[in-house]
């Protein structure tokens, strides 16, 4: 018995030193993550982070299925404007944003999206870029991809940002008014706000050093930014500054480079291809997303809102129209004249679809029940009309009106340039360009760097719908509030009025 | 059939001169009940037996001459008697609180000699209640216990916190403790029959030894075991139903609705549009079918509805479709619960066995809403030997359930509780033909689902709840399964070598699919399938010694813990759904999402404490714990843990003892540190970035959270002094001062958004629960046939922020902002100062105050300024001032329970409540907010202004205004004192005669009711939704009634 009961100790005591723990037994890591660390050690590293930049572009935020990335964006700068109507209230989605509500409530999700995503892109960008001159220098040509394209979002982000939340950039004043902070470290401190003359300083000085290192870099897809890009961007960029000279250069540059780079205005048949294959089906897009099916985009992609075909209740129930007075300017040998439905009467997917005049057509989903589709954040046609308008503003009247015939007859077959003065044509111009870009997310900025009052009267805007129908240009009401959410935490921060 | 057991408990083995026997039976005095289990043992010797189910005991081979029998049971006072034949002892009950053994950290300690605070619930307390989850018994309970009560979903476990709110962002709920290792799995998983005691540790002394994992404190459940020396079994069936247990908030109807929509869009047109009075009434008199998009009202135009006088047409007098608009209807039932168990206990002087089957099937009163479980547990201790004990507690479970379509406090569509209410009275369910109201049928002459029409946005349109729930699948089926071993070595005299291990897998598989015709899952329709596996080892070896000279008892305790935890999830979803009524991937097209993980959380730790005791009067008690984990960088891993207890039994010294209206007497307090690293992530110290963000088809990563390398313990510092008592033999009581103080707070620290991260996990200051517990029970009648008690627990307390991180003056987190001297659930509000008699616009008060360099935060404007006196209001609430607006933590809560016996007959009650705190009720927000055409309206809009000159709190109806006038401030603050009646139950015990020489031991009918009353400040509202306050549409709690049937033999 003694024996037994010696051998029962002697066994637990041995189990007990056993279960001694090593060194590493806390050591513990996550098998869906990777640590910073490691993300940092290389160029290829780096260069796999700049592309989960790209493919944040179209994802979902704060779990609300109107914020899916920079597509939704385009929605929220379009619905503050003019163009976009919707026909009835049998869908909240973008409500209160058409109403000119949510972006003035510091505690609406509206407010707090712009500033949400577009700060992580910068975040991210600035993680790289803070890495990019330390890891060793494999390879020279991914080292000026990888940086450029960092820069590009950096300037990119707060572009968008400060022509949000800023009053707009006066090219006639020394723009002394808040910015937004211009972040270029990869910290959580609270920042003040740079003035919007800082700001501009900011994304022109990140541009031109983009531009330098992506002369230098073949980008591998359309998806990513490259030469073709940073040009555009800093036209569009000199655009809202009003430098109209260099705005046209820009613009001219990019155009070349793209149209080296096989880039194409979509001809007729491509035009009607519903933008949701755009990269297959058409030679225009510059820079887009190329979201895989089995990347879902579910209920918050673009094309559950802005489609007229995809089986949503946003679009069953309010099928996105365009402005009625803006319609009817279009000539009628415009094939875009077919982006859009004034009977009302086209043919739906199923009679749960309510039909509406102008209701869109230029937005296809590629099936009722697939919203997965190709997104393009600039194209052709953009520069084109970037580069008319800039040079129309600068009186470079002849020169702009060739560059427009170049990009209109690929639209109206019969385009016959009419415009005598720098305003008419710039109007025209500025016609085709709200046409041309409907959807995508031009308008509000376009109003708001021409400082151009809000006017929704007369169209096809409801005024139990919309509520607000008109309001002046330059008013406080052009600025997003700075969201709540960062007020509490960035002592350094203001409100706007 | 008899049973007829006689054991000899001690002592085998004595033999002495055998010459005669002797029988008898034990009768208690208070109700003249056989009493089973008592011990007789003649005295002066260790001869003795036990008595049997009909109290009937029978001695043999007693020693010759007048042996004196002790007769002893708990609870009652031991009699010695002369043995003589055919006996007949009384024993009368034991006034003075019985000396309970309670279950503390490693091990069970006397009550008396316990130095901490702690508080019981038996198993008695669980049979009569019909509970799913054992924890809802908690409610009301014990002071320092409180509850969010669990939704109505079947199987729910409610949140619990112990002596408040330690932590802010980390995680507060308490940790549970099964049979001594920590209990990762669902509470919901173990059969509340099978529970002996729920055991909650209150202050450090008795819960340090669990250390870093004890800082909201322990809950601790011992599951049964056999305990007599006996075979029984016992059977018990209950059946019951349930209903919904809160009556819906006052709404608007259909008759009242079209007019008010119609004011709020006139105003719209006069506000926003600058219509004329007239233009506007006529404009919305056109206009208001074309926003709300249905028209009830039989034979009226649709233009017609409203007249330009904002009253209803006066021909608007038969509905359409009046039946058909109680969209709660579609969406409750009648709830049916049926439970069976069957255990059966033996015991022998060297095994015991407890064995538990059970089946529960409980369907909730929301249609898709039910758990099925199917549980069995085998406890098995053998110590064949003195020196050597082992044994195995293993517990099994699977548990099916459906849970409707909602995620409590979602505000998905899918969620019936939103959807129900929020939708305007003037929407069907099924569909209808417009001009006459008429179903219309499909091809098998069955009513459809009105989904495909357009209803106006905020009445969800293109969503339908009825048909969605019916439809969907969201299934989950859970195995359980829990198996502890040990290994007890008595080395030495008092001396014990323990080895424990336990082994617990949760598996758990969800799927849940979105049919193709209306909802989330429309048009492919889609499947999810979601796969965990949760592991949890515990690994321990403790070494215990304990040893009496003259008055001095010590006994001392050292250990050695490993614990590690791992969870594997996969994900898989599909859509594109091919086959109707198949619901595995391959019927599903396209693949959306497939994912996986693994998480590890490993923990190890050193423990020791000792105990000493004088002359069971004076008792200490030390313990101290040293722990590591894996959630922290390894250079700040490890904690140290400790507290110190102490107690001093008045009772016991003689100048006490001789004071005859003192029962007992007792002093108590601790001190103790205890510590936290839950709800924190798994790897909160590493900077990290997530996968799968692939770029078209290139790899990428994206940036995910910030890692902090400093992060440590959160320390919850403790004292806690109480005094017990019980008094003239009717009042017995606790009154108990505690303060736990949270130092290092873990805090998901809230960053400038412009920062690209929205937080980062630091330690920060300091955060103090001081209060004040009660407890007092009182006997109001207590003679042969009668019992009658009334108990009463009150916790009073505050919490306190001290401590902000240098340079921090505060952190404002959604409604609450965290400074020092306010609690961490103090709202900070916009103040909301009524309405503007003259205009009917809502005024704030005006934020005037000024930046550290003296310019002003808002800027005055006379267009949305108002002086009123001399004070200054807004209507713009972007320019409103916030302010401090009370706290959502009551200033005391506690419970009533009330217990009568007459005769055979029990019934007992609990009720819980709370005073003082306040609710932010999102869901009142909702349905008082304007601008929502379609969405339901809370009765109280009725009180709105109307015109100039109206006094009144409720702003006017203007479909512009939502911004200022819905805006968030503390207008939706509403008073959370509640007194909620948590359960009635009546017991009746069949009397023995009934069922004798059945084989029948006990039989006893009950019939018991949950949650049967609420009291509140607003019918409607959920009071004990949350503890930050905040509430809004969750799954109501149920109401049951159950009847049960308990037998033994």
């Amino acid at each position: 018995m003694k024996k037994i009961k010696n051998i029962a100790i002697a066994f637990m005591a041995s189990a007990a030193l056993l279960s001694g723990c090593s060194e590493d037994y806390m050591e513990t890591s996550p098998t869906d993550q990777v640590s910073e660390t490691i993300v940092s050690g290389s160029l290829d590293n780096l260069y796999i982070a700049l592309n989960g930049i790209h493919r944040s572009l179209v994802r979902q935020y704060l779990s609300t299925q109107s914020c899916g990335g920079e597509p939704s964006m385009s929605i929220y700068r379009d619905v503050l404007g003019d163009d976009l109507v919707h026909p009835s209230t049998g869908n909240s989605w973008f409500l209160s944003d058409l109403r000119w509500v949510s972006h003035r409530n510091p505690n609406a999700t509206s407010t707090k999206y712009p500033f949400y995503i577009y700060y992580q892109f910068v975040l991210n960008a600035n993680l790289i870029l803070q890495n990019v001159d330390k890891v060793q220098l494999t390879d020279q040509k991914l080292h000026d991809g990888v940086k450029g394209e960092a820069l590009c979002f950096r300037a990119w982000s707060h572009f968008n940002l400060v022509q949000l939340y800023a009053k707009r950039y006066d090219p006639a004043g020394s723009n002394t008014q808040l910015g937004v902070p211009y972040r270029k470290e990869a910290n959580t401190d609270g920042m003040a706000r740079n003035t919007v003359e800082e700001c501009y300083q900011f994304i022109n000085e990140d541009l031109d050093e983009a531009i330098e290192l992506l002369k230098n870099y073949t980008a591998k897809a359309t998806t990513h930014f490259s030469l073709k890009v940073a040009y555009g961007l800093k036209a569009r960029v000199l655009l809202t500054m009003g430098n109209y000279p260099e705005a046209a250069k820009f613009a001219d540059l990019s155009i070349k480079t793209a149209e080296a780079d096989g880039n194409k205005l979509m001809n007729s048949t491509e035009l009607m291809s519903g933008f949701a294959t755009i990269l297959t089906d058409t030679d225009e897009a510059m820079w887009a997303a190329n979201t895989q099916d089995d990347q879902t985009v579910y209920f918050y992609s673009f094309y559950a809102y802005m489609s007229w075909n995809f089986n949503a209740s946003a679009i069953r129930a309010v099928p996105r129209c365009i402005n009625s007075v803006l319609y009817n300017k279009i000539s009628n040998t415009d094939i875009r004249k077919k982006w859009w439905d004034p009977t009302g009467t086209a043919a739906v997917p199923a009679t749960t679809y309510k039909k509406y005049k102008y209701q869109n057509r230029k937005f296809t989903a590629k099936a009722t029940s697939n919203s997965v589709g190709d997104y393009a954040y600039m194209r052709l046609a953009e520069m084109y009309l970037t580069k008319a308008e800039a040079l129309a503003r600068s009186g470079q009247l002849e020169e702009a009106q060739n560059t427009f015939t170049k990009f209109a007859i690929t639209r109206d077959p019969s385009y016959v340039a009419s415009s005598t003065t720098k305003e008419q044509l710039a109007e025209e111009i500025m016609i085709h360009r709200r046409v041309e870009l409907w959807g995508e997310g031009f308008r509000f900025t376009d109003l708001k760097r021409l400082n151009l009052p809000l006017d929704r009267t007369g169209s096809n805007h409801e005024a139990a719908i919309a509520i607000k129908l008109s309001e002046p240009a330059g008013s406080n009401e052009w600025q997003y509030m700075i969201p709540q959410d960062e007020l509490n935490a960035n002592p350094l921060m203001s409100q706007n009025e | 059939m008899m049973f007829f057991v006689s054991l000899f408990v001690l002592g085998i083995g004595v033999i002495t001169s055998q010459t005669s026997s002797v029988s008898g039976v034990v009768i208690s005095e208070e109700d003249g009940m056989p009493v089973l289990g008592a011990t007789v043992l003649v005295k002066g010797t260790t001869i003795g037996t036990v008595t049997d189910t009909d109290g009937k005991f029978l001695l043999r081979n007693l020693p010759s001459g007048g042996a004196v029998l002790q007769v002893s049971y708990v609870g009652m006072l031991t009699q010695e008697v002369i043995a003589k034949p055919n006996m007949r002892v009384i024993l009368k009950s034991d006034t003075k609180v019985v000396d309970e053994i309670v279950v503390v950290a490693y091990g069970t300690a006397k009550k008396s000699s316990f130095t901490g605070s702690a508080a019981s619930i038996g198993a008695k307390d669980l049979e009569i209640r019909p509970l799913t989850n054992a924890a809802s018994a908690l409610d009301g309970a014990a002071p320092g216990i409180q509850v969010a009560a669990a939704s109505g979903q079947p199987g729910a476990s409610p949140s619990i916190r112990i002596r408040g709110f330690g932590s802010v962002n980390a995680s507060n709920s308490p940790l549970y403790v099964v049979d001594g290792s920590i209990y990762n799995g669902e509470i919901g998983d173990i059969n509340p029959n099978d529970i002996e005691a729920i055991t909650v540790l209150k202050d450090a002394a008795s819960t340090s030894l669990y250390g870093s994992s004890a800082g909201n404190g322990v809950i601790l459940i011992t599951t049964k075991k056999a305990k007599e020396e006996n075979t029984a079994v016992n059977l018990s069936i209950t059946q019951g139903f349930s209903q919904r247990a809160i009556k819906e908030y006052n709404r608007i109807n259909v008759m009242e609705y079209y007019p008010l929509q119609w004011e709020q869009l006139k105003n719209q047109y006069i506000t926003a549009n600058s219509y004329t009075d007239e233009k506007a009434a006529q404009t919305a008199s056109a206009n208001i079918f074309g926003l709300l998009m249905y028209n009830p009202f039989k034979g009226v135009a649709n233009n017609e509805i409203v007249g330009t006088d904002g009253k209803l047409n006066s021909s608007a007098n038969t509905l359409l479709w009046g039946d058909d608009l109680d969209w709660y209807d579609e969406m409750e039932r009648t709830g049916y619960r049926g439970e069976y168990n069957l255990s059966y206990t033996n015991k022998t002087n060297k095994s015991d066995t407890y064995v538990s089957v059970s089946y529960l099937e409980d369907n909730g009163y929301v249609i898709k809403s039910d758990f099925e479980r199917f549980a069995g547990r085998a406890n098995v201790n053998v110590y064949p030997v003195k020196w050597f004990k082992t044994g195995l507690n293993i517990a099994g479970t699977r548990t099916t359930s459906n849970t409707a379509n909602a995620t409590d406090n979602s505000s998905g569509y899918a969620n019936p509780f939103m959807f129900a209410r929020g939708i305007g009275p003037i929407y069907p369910v099924y569909l209808h033909d417009t001009t006459t109201g008429e179903y219309i049928l499909d091809e098998t002459g069955a009513k459809q689902y009105d989904y495909s029409s357009v209803r106006a946005g905020s009445a969800y349109s293109g969503r339908h709840i009825v048909a969605e729930t019916n439809w969907n699948q969201r299934k989950y089926t859970r195995d359980g399964l829990n198996a502890r071993t040990y290994l007890d070595l008595n080395l030495y005299d008092g001396l014990t070598a323990t080895i424990n291990a336990t082994l617990e897998s949760t598996n758990y598989r969800n799927a849940g699919y979105d049919n193709k015709l209306v909802g989330d899952g429309a048009p492919a329709g889609r499947l999810r399938i979601e796969s965990t596996r949760s592991t949890t080892y515990t690994f321990n070896q403790l070494l215990s010694y304990t040893k009496s000279f003259d008055k001095h008892t010590v006994d001392a305790l050292i250990g050695h813990e490993n614990y590690s935890y791992e969870y594997q999830y996969s994900y898989a979803m599909r859509q594109g759904q091919i086959l109707d009524g198949l619901y595995e991937m391959d019927n599903f097209v396209t693949i959306n999402e497939v994912t996986s993980y693994t998480d590890t959380y490993k923990k190890e730790g050193y423990l020791g404490r000792l105990n000493y005791n004088y002359d069971d009067k004076y008792y200490a008690s030390f313990s101290f714990r040293r722990d590591g984990t894996s959630r922290f960088h390894k250079d700040s891993r490890w904690g140290n843990f400790w507290s110190l207890g102490a107690s001093w039994r008045m009772d016991q010294e003689s100048f006490i003892k001789d004071l005859k209206w003192v029962d007992q007497l007792k002093l108590r307090a601790s001190y103790g540190e205890t510590g936290n690293d839950a709800g924190i992530g798994y790897y909160p110290y590493q900077t990290l970035y997530g996968m799968g963000y692939n770029n078209a088809t290139e790899a990428g990563i994206l940036f995910d959270s910030f890692g902090n390398n400093n992060l440590k313990w959160e320390t919850q510092v403790s004292y806690d002094a109480a005094i017990e008592f019980g008094l003239f033999e009717k009042l017995t009581g606790t009154l108990e001062f505690f303060n736990k103080e949270s130092k290092d707070l873990l805090f998901e620290v809230p960053k400038p958004i412009s920062s690209g991260t929205e937080s980062i996990w630091e330690n920060i200051g300091k955060v103090s629960n001081k209060g004040l517990e009660v407890t007092l029970d009182y006997v109001l009648l207590k003679n042969k046939d009668w019992r009658w008690n009334i108990g009463l627990n009150a916790t009073f307390l505050k919490n306190e922020v001290k401590k902000l991180p240098d340079g921090q003056k505060e952190i404002i987190d959604g409604t609450k902002k965290i400074m020092v001297g306010h609690s961490v659930y103090d709202y900070w509000l916009k103040e909301y100062a009524g309405v503007d008699p003259n205009d009917g616009a809502a005024l704030y008060r005006f934020d005037d105050s000024v930046k550290e360099d003296g310019t002003p935060v808002q800027t005055w404007s006379d267009t949305d300024g108002r002086i009123i006196g001399d004070e200054k209001f807004t209507t713009s609430q972007a320019k409103a001032k916030y302010h401090y607006a009370g706290s959502a933590i009551p200033d005391v809560y506690g419970g009533i329970n009330m217990g009568v016996k007459y005769k055979a007959f029990e019934l007992s009650t609990v009720f819980s409540y709370a005073l003082g705190g306040k609710i932010y009720n999102s869901s009142y927000q909702s349905l008082m907010s304007v601008g929502a055409y379609g969405a339901s309206m809370h009765s109280d809009i009725k009180n709105r202004w109307q015109k100039a000159g109206d006094v009144t709190s409720t702003p006017r109806l203007d479909g512009s205004k939502s911004s200022d006038f819905n805006a968030q401030s503390d207008r939706w603050l509403i008073s959370s004192d509640f007194i909620s009646m948590k359960s009635l139950s009546l017991a009746y015990n069949i009397p023995k005669s009934i069922y004798n020489n059945t084989g029948i031991r006990n039989a006893r009918v009950s019939i018991s009711g949950e949650n049967l009353f609420l009291i509140n400040a607003l019918q409607g509202m959920d009071t004990q939704q949350s503890y930050n306050g905040i509430i809004n549409n969750a799954h109501i709690p149920a109401r049951s009634w159950t009847f049960g049937l308990n037998v033994s033999f």
